[in-house]
């Protein structure tokens, strides 16, 4: 009798379990189901994209407004937008992409890229997709940014170019030329002699990121080469970083750069700077494609125009940076691969949406997209400029060794302990030389 | 003949109980359990979430402790934070909590505002605006220059940032403070009506009443707020990103940055750890002096 019971029990126990897991069954044979393509049907079928991208108000805006526009072009296709600022942005999305949750189109920076396309087959090759038509873009810039291990896997959205981006207005008033070309020198005393008549202004806008730009294309035009090569090897000398930190100091100490410890606060976000927005800094020093964010916080009187990076008296190269703006990638995760390929298709070639989304990712690469966007005068003189400029003195590109992350963060602290006066130049010079050399051992151990 | 009959077994129904909690069990287990077993996995491997993990031993470790400068400088960084903010944090709360244990009209009111701060949380959007009121142009250093006190440089120097930061974790107090105050509540008022009668002042009936029979309660906050703020992350990492010169470079700052920036998930795990065995020890640690300082009416279940 008791026996019995006791059967009956756990029997019971057991058809409870049991239906738990019909439940779960049954939710995942829906889920099958929702994704297998009806044949008969395809044509008409509703599709939802994710699209992910970070920038500002205007970038927002205008990518919106093409996602609607596309809305005429596929009825059947629903582009769902997920957008937001830069800060955080790469977090998330590597966390995506290895959680294989990554939105189907993805705006993704070039450092990344380079990173991830070593690390795994995350991306759609769109060589493989004829909806996808590359012809209108520079084969060489594809090659150089985009093509990893012969597959095109992600395309430039845009040329950027880094510059000077100029406060006109301010630097007109304050007797600081807007349209020279500057070299390290020069901008030393220029950025002094403004500090000393007015201890509030300060020449550059910057934060740690943008200093760390700057010490690397110092490298660059002192030695002619990569300051981290492709095989892992350093490409400058104890007494070419000793120099280039020997500036950063005396630049510091002079103000010709706004307090490392007040502009980080607005580290990935230059345009929320106060001195920014109160126009007590005349420049900054930056990609092409950040001018809109900078201009749109400045009253609507103030005029903003671009000049070349600084170069150096004497360089070997000129260490100016040209490259994508961002880079527009499928995922190999995507469940609706073709539909994604055509819309990144209509959004880089079409030229309706040349006009809708004009210089918010800077200048279009596909030439079509430039002519359309700038007869609807819907690209910035001042990008336009900054990026025939860029192109006109484009330096060396970078490697992926260069733009590791890992590596980088090793610039960015000495870079900090300079700035705060916390490290002479010499030592400073000699802890880069050790830690990249320890950290590029274990990276070429592990690649 | 039924005086020798045998007492029947009482009947066992934890079946069904299992059966009432297991949700809750298949949580523990799939959201708590296995990630805590798996991470101890993954630390001695140098998984980066894309690869498969490869088994590397001790490496994750090793490295660690033999060629990180960062791992040191985030362990003292987070050190100093909870050695400070820990015994504010606690101080300020039962300082409060007594205050507002007075009988007064609109006491209420008071307790609610007091305890505002710490509903709000440690939030993304407070740490904006902790950001804005403590820049070197916020609204702090605006009335500091007004009394020719200021400015300071809160939150860009690398001697103040991280007292900065602690400021903003003891200003949310409020959870403190209510146990504190129910703790008050419960002590029996004929002890400070013996102590008055025997004319003590109030500070002494503070010192040799109230708090010895809040001792308990002071253990409790003392290691939940302990627990918190070694696993303290937000502020650290939306107001100042573990700058200036990594003075704000908390141990969880630097957990994530080799988790989410580098992909370094073998790393990372093996750093969860370490910090896991850390707050253990800690925590041992107070549990093992607490006999000495903390005081139980009922004599505890020691004797």
């Amino acid at each position: 009798m008791k026996q019995t019971q006791r059967g009956v029990r756990w029997l019971a126990v057991a058809v409870l379990l049991t239906s738990l897991l019909s439940g779960c069954s049954k939710d995942n044979t829906a889920a099958s189901g929702s994704n297998t393509p009806a044949g008969s049907d395809a044509s008409a079928k509703q599709t939802t994209l994710r699209f992910s991208w970070w920038g500002g108000e205007d970038r927002h805006a205008a990518t919106l407004a093409a996602i609607e526009a596309y809305k005429q072009v596929e009825p059947n296709v629903t582009i769902e937008a997920e957008y937001q600022g830069f800060d955080g942005y790469e977090q998330k999305i590597k966390t995506q992409l290895a959680g294989k949750t990554s939105a189907d189109i993805m705006q993704l920076d070039l450092p990344w890229l380079q990173e991830l396309s070593r690390k795994g087959d995350f991306f759609v090759n769109l060589k493989d997709q004829p909806a996808f038509d590359a012809s209108g873009l520079d084969q060489e810039f594809l090659n150089n940014y985009s093509v990893y291990n012969d597959k095109l896997i992600a395309v430039p959205t845009g040329v950027n170019a880094y510059c000077l981006i100029i406060n006109k207005t301010l630097a007109d008033q304050l007797g600081v030329p807007a349209d020279t070309e500057w070299d390290w020198d020069t901008l030393y005393e220029a950025g002094k002699k403004l500090h000393e008549q007015d201890s509030s202004k300060y020449l550059l806008l910057t934060d740690h990121a943008a200093i760390r730009q700057d010490m690397v294309t110092m490298l660059k035009q002192r030695t002619g080469s990569q300051w981290v090569k492709e095989d892992y090897s350093l490409g400058f000398t104890r007494e070419d970083a000793a120099a280039s930190f020997d500036w950063l100091l005396k630049a510091m100490e002079a103000g010709v750069y706004q307090p490392l410890g007040e502009s980080d606060l607005f580290f990935g976000k230059i345009d929320q700077n106060p001195k920014w927005i109160n126009q007590d800094i005349v420049m900054a020093p930056s990609m092409s494609s950040i001018l809109l964010s900078l201009k749109n916080v400045l009253p609507a009187d103030v005029e903003i125009t671009t000049g070349l990076p600084i170069i150096a008296k004497d360089a070997k190269d000129s260490g100016v940076l040209v490259r994508p703006s961002q880079l527009l990638a499928v995922s190999n995760d995507s469940k609706h691969q073709e539909e994604a390929v055509k819309f990144l298709n209509w959004f880089m070639n079409d030229k309706e949406a040349a006009v809708i989304l004009g210089d918010v990712r800077s200048v279009p690469p596909v030439k079509s997209s430039q002519e359309a966007a700038v007869a609807a005068g819907k690209i910035d003189a001042a990008i336009t400029h900054a990026v025939e400029l860029g192109l006109s003195r484009a330096g060396i590109v970078d490697n992926s060794v260069a733009n590791n992350s890992e590596v980088q963060k090793i610039m960015d602290d000495i870079v900090q302990k300079v700035s705060y006066g916390k490290s002479t130049p010499e030592q400073a010079a000699d802890e880069l030389i050790a830690n990249l050399t320890s950290k590029l051992a274990e990276l070429k151990g592990r690649s | 003949m039924s005086v020798g009959r045998t007492l029947k077994p009482r009947k066992n129904y934890n079946h069904i109980g299992l059966l009432y909690i297991l949700p809750w069990i298949i949580g523990l287990l799939i959201f708590q359990l296995y990630p805590f077993v798996s991470s101890l996995y993954y630390s001695f491997t140098d998984y980066n979430m894309v690869t498969p993990p490869k088994f590397i031993g001790l490496t994750n470790y090793k490295n660690i402790f033999l060629h990180d400068p960062d791992f040191y400088q985030s362990l003292k960084v987070t050190g100093i934070y909870v050695l400070l903010a820990v015994p504010v944090k606690l101080a300020f709360a039962l300082f409060i909590a007594v205050l507002l244990s007075a009988k007064l009209k609109g006491i209420h009111f008071l307790r609610t505002v007091y305890y505002l701060p710490s509903i709000l949380g440690g939030s993304v959007a407070i740490s904006v605006l902790w950001r804005f009121l403590f820049m070197k142009e916020g609204i702090i250093n605006s009335m500091l220059t007004k009394l020719h006190l200021g400015p300071v440089d809160w939150l860009g120097s690398p001697d103040v940032a991280l007292y900065t930061l602690g400021l903003l974790t003891v200003w949310q107090f409020g959870s403190s403070m209510v146990l504190f105050l129910a703790g008050i509540q419960q002590i029996p008022s004929d002890l400070y009506e013996a102590g008055s009668i025997d004319g003590a002042s109030k500070p002494r009936m503070f010192l040799k009443i109230t708090l010895p029979l809040l001792t308990p309660i002071v253990l409790f906050n003392l290691v939940m707020q302990m627990v918190n703020a070694f696993q303290e992350f937000t502020g650290a990492f939306v107001i100042t990103n573990g700058g200036p010169m990594k003075s704000t470079y908390l141990f969880a700052l630097k957990l994530y940055e080799e988790a989410f920036t580098f992909f370094k998930m073998g790393y990372a795990s093996a750093l969860s750890w370490i910090m896991f065995v850390l707050i253990m020890a800690v925590t041992a640690i107070i549990f093992r002096t607490s006999n000495s300082w903390v005081y139980y009416e009922d004599g505890g279940d020691r004797s």
